[in-house]
């Protein structure tokens, strides 16, 4: 693969939306860990999700809000559990099986119970 | 923080700065013209039924309200119209007529303040 | 799509139009310098009907709501900013929709201001906890259209129509002294923003995918954005024109929102004042939820959460938890006791600095052929987005200092 080809793979998957294998919304690919060495091949080793994953994207004191406000919580995807790339990031499990329900657990506790909605 | 933004926030600053006491006092006058107005239109529908009761007294709180702070800028800078305020603020329940005066004698005291 | 459902949606766009910012600015405008800047709201209305189709057309093919695109398009960072600007613009707009909501109420029970603003933000977190998408937005987009009767009052105190057609002309007013052409430029900026609000945007495209709009949609949202913000728009006209007639020759600049309300008073007395306000009721309280609804989008889509009404609360608990937060945030502002015309002026120049950001993307997006297939801009689509940008561009670097030397339009 090209070197232009590479960093197309990285600036089109970060930001993307994820979605599981049950269609449910479960995070934003924040980063990506790439392996590698010098002279060797480059691969894509997982992908970040949670405000951890902003570290090497932001300047220092923004990280720093980040950290106060939203903790810096990482979750890695195996690259392996990435089914297809499209608009959105499609993964091979359930959110819930690779770590990713966790925000969304937490808040559900808050919430009253109820029978409202739909 | 970049030379631009540096800038761009010293500028505005400056800006914000700008506001002198003279501007101050002709923002009073200019939303106490017009708060008195707009009470002196509700009453004179008041006085033809074209609004309910409900209406009319909440406007004229809400008017007396909004005078209050406007006559506070007013008096903190010796202006004359701060006494105009205060004449219809004193009045229980004053009539068309009498606020359609008082605005008037805003409007006058706003020019006034927009000539200088 | 069945005509029923379609015209119900034209019509919802019409009683949805109208918020308390408009409310304030078109009286204002109009009172001010007459029909002068009525060209300004059909520009604006040309602009918002152009991104706002935009974003109905990206949601029904690439599926992606604006925010999910604006991190995608422009970056974290940039992302990031975006996100936090139009979060405290949205905030600020929804505590300015609350406060006006709470003084109409005020004006037609007599009730204390506070109780009324606690009253309607429960009752706008009922609505939105027990009704389905679709009829929060028609509940409140068509008890909105008692505000038709300013159209009405317009007609019955008979303005001059050649004058008011004049007023289409894009002009600056011969004569006027600085100090008023500044205030002129700064109600262009105002009404510029008021009308083309990020959070309708934020709204209308989260709206389709809630919606499920695919490809068979896009004549209703093209008929929507069109049909429906264009006679919208003659509403908006219509107080300014009001305004022009009724309030500048008595000296009005309307510093309070209840007496927007007179200009169906003069013409049909108690009769025009209670349907004058009811419409004001629901056409703020439908932008309130819209707004509150606007940022939970937002942060629902730029963190990747399952989000929107089409979940039940516990399907989406950040997405139910933040719109919560919004209206008690926004509550909480109102409390303060900041009157809501002020917060209204705040949210108009919050919300100019953010609409370039908001737009850049999704003009990126729907011009992108890999998404968009066959539905990407064409030709005129082109033109008219980026025309647009540059105006909504040079209007945000304009609008901090022209509210700042007119402290807000008062001097």
């Amino acid at each position: 693969m090209k070197p232009s080809g590479r960093l197309k793979l990285v600036s089109g998957v970060r930001d993307l939306q994820i979605v599981d294998c049950d269609d449910i919304h479960c995070g934003i690919v924040d980063d990506i860990e790439l392996e590698g060495k010098p002279g060797g091949a480059l691969r894509v080793k997982a992908l970040l999700v949670g405000p951890g994953g902003y570290r090497d994207r932001l300047p220092r004191w923004w990280m720093a809000l980040v950290r106060l406000v939203a903790g810096e919580e990482v979750v890695r995807i195996p690259w392996s559990e990435v089914e297809s790339i499209s608009s959105v990031v499609r993964l091979a499990s359930p959110g819930s099986k690779l770590g990713l329900c966790r925000g969304e657990d937490k808040a559900r506790r808050l919430l009253p119970r109820s029978r409202a909605g739909r | 923080m970049s030379f631009a933004s540096r800038l761009l926030v010293a500028a505005l600053a400056l800006l914000a700065g700008c506001s002198s006491k003279q501007d101050a006092a002709l923002e009073a006058v200019k939303g106490a013209h017009s708060v008195t107005a707009e009470w002196a239109a509700t009453e004179r529908l008041a006085e033809r039924s074209r609004v309910t009761q409900t209406y009319r007294g909440e406007i004229r709180e809400m008017a007396k309200d909004q005078l209050q702070s406007q006559g506070r800028i007013l008096r903190q800078s010796n202006d004359p119209a701060a006494r105009t305020i205060d004449a219809i603020r004193a009045d229980a329940a004053p009539s068309a007529a009498a606020l359609a005066a008082a605005a008037k004698t805003l409007d006058e005291s706003e020019k006034r303040l927009e000539a200088h | 799509m069945k005509p029923t459902e379609l015209f119900l949606g034209i019509l919802t766009a019409v009683g949805g139009f109208v918020d308390v910012s408009e409310l304030v600015f078109m009286s204002q405008a109009g009172s001010r310098f007459g029909y002068a800047l009525i060209w300004v709201v059909v520009l604006s209305t040309i602009g918002i009907m152009v991104f706002g189709e935009m974003s109905g057309r990206v949601a029904a093919i690439a599926k992606q709501p604006v925010f999910n695109l604006m991190r995608h398009r422009l970056g974290l960072r940039l992302g990031l900013v975006t996100l936090i600007a139009s979060f405290i613009s949205n905030m600020i707009t929804c505590a300015a929709e609350i406060g006006g909501v709470a003084l109409v109420l005020q004006l037609l029970t007599g009730a204390p201001y506070p109780l009324m603003a606690l009253a309607a933000t429960l009752a706008f977190i009922a609505t939105v906890w027990l009704l389905p998408f679709k009829w929060i937005e028609r509940t409140y987009g068509l008890l909105g259209l008692f505000m038709l009767v300013f159209g009405a009052a317009l007609v019955a105190i008979h303005p001059p129509w050649r004058e008011i057609a004049g007023g289409l002309v894009p002009q600056v007013p011969k004569g006027l002294p600085t100090r008023d052409l500044v205030a002129y430029a700064y109600f262009a900026v105002a009404l510029l923003s008021a009308v083309m609000f990020p959070y309708e945007t934020y709204f209308y495209s989260s709206g389709a995918i809630e919606d499920e709009w695919s490809e068979k949609d896009l004549g209703t949202n093209r008929l929507t954005t069109t049909v429906g913000f264009g006679l919208g728009a003659l509403l908006a006209i219509a107080l300014l024109a009001s305004a022009a007639q009724l309030f500048g020759p008595a000296g009005i600049s309307p510093e309070l929102i209840g007496t927007v309300a007179q200009q169906a008073a003069v013409p049909f007395g108690k009769v025009g004042l209670l349907l004058a306000l009811l419409g004001m009721l629901f056409a703020i309280g439908g932008a309130a939820i819209e707004t509150c609804l606007a940022n939970a989008y937002s942060l629902g889509q730029f963190f990747g959460w399952r989000w929107g009404r089409h979940c039940r609360p516990e399907e989406a608990p950040r997405f139910t938890l933040t719109w919560n937060a919004v209206f008690a945030g926004s509550l909480v502002i109102v409390l303060t006791g900041v009157e809501p015309i002020q917060l209204a002026e705040y949210a108009v120049v919050a919300a100019i600095l953010v609409l370039p950001l908001t737009y850049l993307p999704l003009l990126l997006l729907a011009g992108d052929k890999t998404y968009m297939r066959a539905h990407a801009n064409g030709p005129v689509a082109k033109i008219l987005g980026w025309g647009f940008f540059a105006l909504i561009t040079i209007a945000a670097i304009a609008a901090l200092p022209l509210f700042l030397i007119t402290s807000g339009g008062q001097l």
